[in-house]
């Protein structure tokens, strides 16, 4: 189930998106701050972690990334980059359904507080997370 | 005390000695990499990490420009934190170069890193990376080649890095190409630790090695150093072309060589296989010798008997005719008025007794010469015979005359060798011994009689007919050799139901048969 290849395969098509995204540039350009989650690992603090704390952080930061995408799925947006949206939340709903059929426990953060991210480029967003994605 | 303190310091000795053993060979892995890396990152810094959570980063100073380590200052700062700031140490390098080096123990990952270079608060450098993205790797350890029991193929095994998680990203390219060629090919695999090389030379030598790097998804680095190469042989081909070619010539000269030995000896191998078939005509001679012998050496008592009979029928009788001389016609009563009788089927005893009597009678006129007609005569076929070329010679002949008796029966296959020449008889050897020998059989199978005359040779060689019913063959004995004249009748209307059949006794194979009927040897 946990498939490496089914991962590498959301990645890939986040880079897609990202490249998307940037050569988009003004067009796409959003006035707006969105909330990302961090997408730091530290392998020696990961290491420590357990499997509880590392499914909530996990779970708290494809939470945020999927709402911060569907918030930006509202706005108008050409038909690539909308395209590109769609792709990404429904990678982000089969990465979720992957977690919970390993029994990784789901947890949606607290409204205030934790860990915020304040969004720069749009274009950006979907390589920080794929990149937070590697760890599951 | 003494002991411990020497137990110590060997312990020591060899700890010192493994480090130092571990940090040669991590110098000369820090050289590797540092060399790569000149080559492949045009970016200055150029960072690396080994590990999880490593990062070395270094840059080349030229001659003219070094300082001291302290003269320079390394600010890294993650996104969205404050900077850090990382010790510097140099080292000499190639060309009056130096190098100076940061490392960083405790890294992030999938964040950008900006970090910045200072030579006395002048920034010389400026970059800003992802630590995932710039791994150079150890290459792989024991890299080892078996067979795999199959021709033109090896395969090759090897340790992965041990990097948790990462595992799965590797990519490794693998070089293999003949021992003492420079020509080689390569092959990549993904995320294994075994790789089959096919389409391989039988019994060749392979030099392989293999390098590692991260596929670039999640990860991604440069290209690894090379391992140090492996040889290894392949299995031996069944079917060498070599040696198939050379075995094709040896067989092909092997061939040649006894085709020509068989045509060297060709006759002598054609004498094995197809032996001349021997004619008679040596027999002939033999018994036309005995038969002279006989003739000559035995007076009375003649015992005209055949030894045995092929026909359990009746013996034909022998008649003896004097043979024929240029003289006048002899008187036919002076031939034995029994041979008449020939004709008729009688005892034995009545035949041999004609014989003697026929030889007797030849012996009172040994100088007698009794021409054809006489013996046309004797046939009760008299036919003048006017050509009686007598000539002196040693010739003699043979008439066989065939009648049918029973007219119906078949003829006998006779061959060549079984011929009466027990019926034969002897040429004289000079005009005036010579004696004609003719003897006539009957044949007693029915087949008719067999009447043997000699003559002379005639110049003109031909053979006046002697009258219906006869079927005769001339027979020239020169002494030397003896011809056989194809049989002929006398009257075919005669012969019958019979067919006659010419022989030539001439040392080769009949091809007709005789219907003259079963011989009948002699027994003297």
């Amino acid at each position: 189930i946990c498939d490496l290849s089914v991962l590498n395969h959301f990645i890939k098509e986040a880079w897609d998106a990202e490249a998307a995204m940037r050569a988009c540039k003004d067009a796409c350009s959003i006035a707006t701050n969105f909330t990302v989650p961090l997408t730091r690992v530290d392998f020696d603090v990961w290491e420590a972690m357990n499997i509880e704390e590392r499914a909530q952080e996990v779970q708290s930061g494809l939470h945020v990334l999927n709402e911060a995408i569907s918030s930006l799925q509202a706005s108008n947006q050409t038909d690539v980059l909308q395209s590109h949206i769609d792709a990404s939340i429904s990678n982000i709903a089969s990465i979720r359904q992957v977690l919970r059929s390993l029994s990784i426990p789901e947890y949606v953060p607290p409204t205030s507080g934790g860990e915020d991210k304040e969004m720069q480029i749009v274009s950006s967003i979907s390589e920080l997370f794929q990149v937070h994605i590697n760890f599951l | 005390m003494t002991n411990d303190n020497l137990n110590k310091l060997l312990v020591f000795c060899v700890l010192f000695c493994a480090q130092k053993t571990s940090i040669v060979h991590g110098a000369q892995a820090l050289e590797t990499k540092v060399a790569l890396l000149l080559h492949a990152e045009p970016e200055n810094p150029k960072c690396f990490a080994e590990g999880m959570s490593d990062l070395t980063c270094f840059w080349e100073e030229d001659e003219e420009r070094t300082g001291s380590a302290d003269q320079y200052s390394f600010i890294y700062t993650y996104q969205n934190e404050n900077s850090s700031e990382c010790s510097i140490t140099a080292l000499p390098a190639a060309g009056g170069k130096r190098l100076y080096f940061c490392r960083l123990s405790q890294t992030q990952l999938f964040v950008p890193l900006d970090i910045r270079v200072f030579r006395d608060d002048l920034l010389i450098h400026n970059r800003s990376l992802f630590i995932e993205l710039v791994f150079l790797l150890d290459p792989p350890a024991n890299l080892t080649l078996t067979s795999t029991g199959t021709q033109g193929q090896l395969k090759a095994s090897w340790l992965p890095p041990s990097l948790k998680y990462m595992g799965d990203s590797m990519m490794y390219e693998v070089s293999y190409a003949m021992a003492g060629s420079h020509i080689g090919k390569v092959e990549e695999v993904q995320a294994s630790s075994e790789l089959i090389l096919r389409g391989l030379q039988s019994g060749t030598k392979y030099k392989v090695r293999i390098r590692v790097k991260l596929d670039g998804i999640s990860y991604s680095g440069y290209w690894s150093a090379w391992t140090d190469p492996v040889l290894m042989e392949t299995m031996p081909g069944d079917l060498d072309p070599l040696i198939v070619s050379l075995s094709l010539i040896i067989s092909l000269v092997l061939t040649l060589l006894s085709l020509l030995v068989l045509m060297s000896h060709r006759r002598f191998l054609l004498k094995k296989i197809w032996p001349i078939i021997p004619t008679p005509e040596s027999k002939f001679q033999v018994f036309i010798y005995i038969f002279c012998e006989w003739l000559g050496h035995s007076t009375g008592g003649l015992w005209l008997r055949p030894a045995y009979f092929y026909s359990e029928e009746f013996p034909a009788p022998l008649e003896v005719l004097s043979e024929v001389s240029l003289g006048p016609a002899l008187p036919s009563s002076a031939l034995p008025p029994k041979a008449s009788e020939a004709l008729g089927e009688e005892d034995e005893d009545e035949k041999l007794k004609r014989v003697d009597s026929a030889l007797e009678g030849w012996r009172e006129t040994p100088q007698e010469h009794w021409p054809m007609d006489q013996l046309r005569a004797i046939h009760q076929h008299p036919a003048p015979w006017t050509q009686s070329s007598l000539l002196e010679s040693h010739d003699a002949y043979v008439t066989l005359n065939a009648q049918n008796h029973s007219g119906e029966e078949l003829l006998d296959d006779i061959l060549e060798e079984t011929l009466p020449l027990q019926v034969l008889f002897a040429s004289g050897r000079t005009s005036s011994e010579s004696r004609s020998d003719l003897g006539s059989f009957q044949q007693s199978s029915g087949l008719g009689r067999l009447s043997s005359q000699s003559s002379f040779e005639y110049p003109n060689h031909t053979w006046p007919p002697k009258g219906p019913g006869y079927t005769y063959m001339a027979v020239a004995d020169s002494g030397v050799s003896m011809d056989y004249s194809p049989m002929s009748s006398s009257k075919i209307d005669d012969i019958g139901k019979g067919v006659i059949y010419t022989n030539e006794y001439k040392n080769e194979i009949p091809a007709h048969r005789r219907p003259i009927g079963t011989p009948i040897p002699f027994a003297f």
